[in-house]
């Protein structure tokens, strides 16, 4: 993968690619993905549980970032 | 105006020497900063040039200068003027002495000499800064700049002897006595240049684990070798302050996370075989203030990772 211009979120120790979250189809193959990237340290179920929420995260920054310039850099 | 038969004389008439109401003369230089050849601090800077100058020493490549602190001795082997004594007793100055200083410098140790060494064959200028947080360089054209030298020398340390500590020594030959008289050019600050003014401290990056995808990374000084994980565990979670590359090209980094288990980072990209990893640039470090003033800033090596 060659790198453009990246944005990342951040979210409780973790920093993830937007572009590379929203390159998963759905929020159970980003999790699966994940599971042994992220907040390694704790049990499955919060894992899994903030996983999702920086999944949903994502998307929610990929909308904003869709309406401003570096969104569309990015794209 | 080149002009024929013209050797470019003009009337020497001196100067006016009235003593002026406030004596200036420099006090005892506690530190020099090495800058490039190149660099000339414009006349629009020298308000601010506590700020300039720590901007320079964030910069990427060979117009980053390098500040060095805590001269706390001076030997002074300068030459005197060589007069030559003419055949019916008359003398002439021939040539003037050049100032060779050198200075013993108290804190860095070893590393920090090392590191001093590795500028003894590089062309760089020099400002001194004295006691009273004058900074000294040479006016230039638009601005100013550093003295020039002959050479630069950090000496191969000598060794504690039971009376005296181990001794580190740099020695400055400046070429031009012109420079630091007639042409020099000073300010005076008011803030403490050695602590406004601070060099890039070496991070090393070591490989804690890896597997599919994802490399463990730890991060300490590379001279004195502390862990900062504690210290910079959050600000450097962040996937826009680390660089991974692939046989010079460069990777997306798809996420970064703490790993509070290892004390390291778990970098995580998609790749099999080599990468190099590193972090971003030292202003960018800074401007995501990690590093920078009042601290040092930080400059990272490259971990080279084997993925399978």
């Amino acid at each position: 993968m060659i790198m453009g211009k990246d944005v990342f979120i951040k979210m409780d120790g973790a920093s993830v690619n937007v572009a590379h979250v929203l390159s998963f189809s759905t929020e159970k193959e980003f999790v699966e993905a994940f599971d042994d990237k992220l907040y390694n340290g704790r049990e499955q179920k919060v894992r899994k549980a903030q996983l999702k929420s920086l999944y949903k995260l994502a998307k929610r920054q990929a909308d904003e970032l869709s309406k401003t310039t570096i969104g569309k850099d990015n794209k | 105006m080149a002009e024929l038969n013209n050797p470019g004389c003009v009337l020497v008439l001196g100067a006016n020497t009235g003593i002026p109401g406030c004596d200036f003369a420099p006090d005892k230089f506690v530190g020099a900063i090495l800058i490039d050849k190149s660099t000339i601090i414009a006349d629009a800077d020298i308000p601010s040039i506590i700020a300039k100058l720590q901007e320079l020493t964030l910069v990427t490549g060979q117009g980053r200068i390098h500040p060095i602190f805590r001269f706390e001795e001076i030997a002074d082997n300068s030459a005197e003027e060589t007069v030559a004594t003419l055949g019916y007793g008359s003398m002439q100055v021939v040539k003037e002495g050049k100032y060779d200083w050198t200075f013993r410098i108290v804190k860095g140790g070893l590393c920090l000499n090392n590191k001093l060494r590795a500028f003894n064959k590089s062309n760089k200028k020099v400002l001194f800064v004295d006691s009273s947080n004058v900074i000294y360089g040479t006016r230039v054209e638009g601005g100013i700049t550093g003295f020039t030298m002959d050479f630069f020398y950090a000496k191969p340390f000598k060794a504690n002897d039971a009376s005296n500590a181990a001794i580190f020594n740099v020695r400055f030959a400046l070429a031009k006595p012109e420079e630091f008289n007639e042409k020099v050019a000073f300010v005076k600050t008011d803030q403490d240049v050695e602590e406004s003014v601070k060099g890039l401290l070496d991070l090393e990056l070591v490989q804690l684990a890896v597997a599919a995808g994802k490399v463990t990374v730890g991060i300490r000084t590379a001279c004195d070798k502390v862990d900062i994980y504690e210290a910079l565990g959050d600000a450097l979670a962040a996937g826009e302050l680390w660089k991974v590359t692939k046989d010079g090209a460069p990777v997306v980094v798809t996420s970064v996370a703490k790993n509070d288990v290892a004390g390291g980072w778990d970098v995580s990209f998609v790749g099999v075989g080599e990468h190099a990893i590193t972090l971003v640039s030292a202003s960018e470090l800074a401007a995501a203030n990690i590093g920078g003033y009042p601290e040092n800033g930080y400059e990272a090596g490259i971990l080279k990772s084997i993925l399978p």
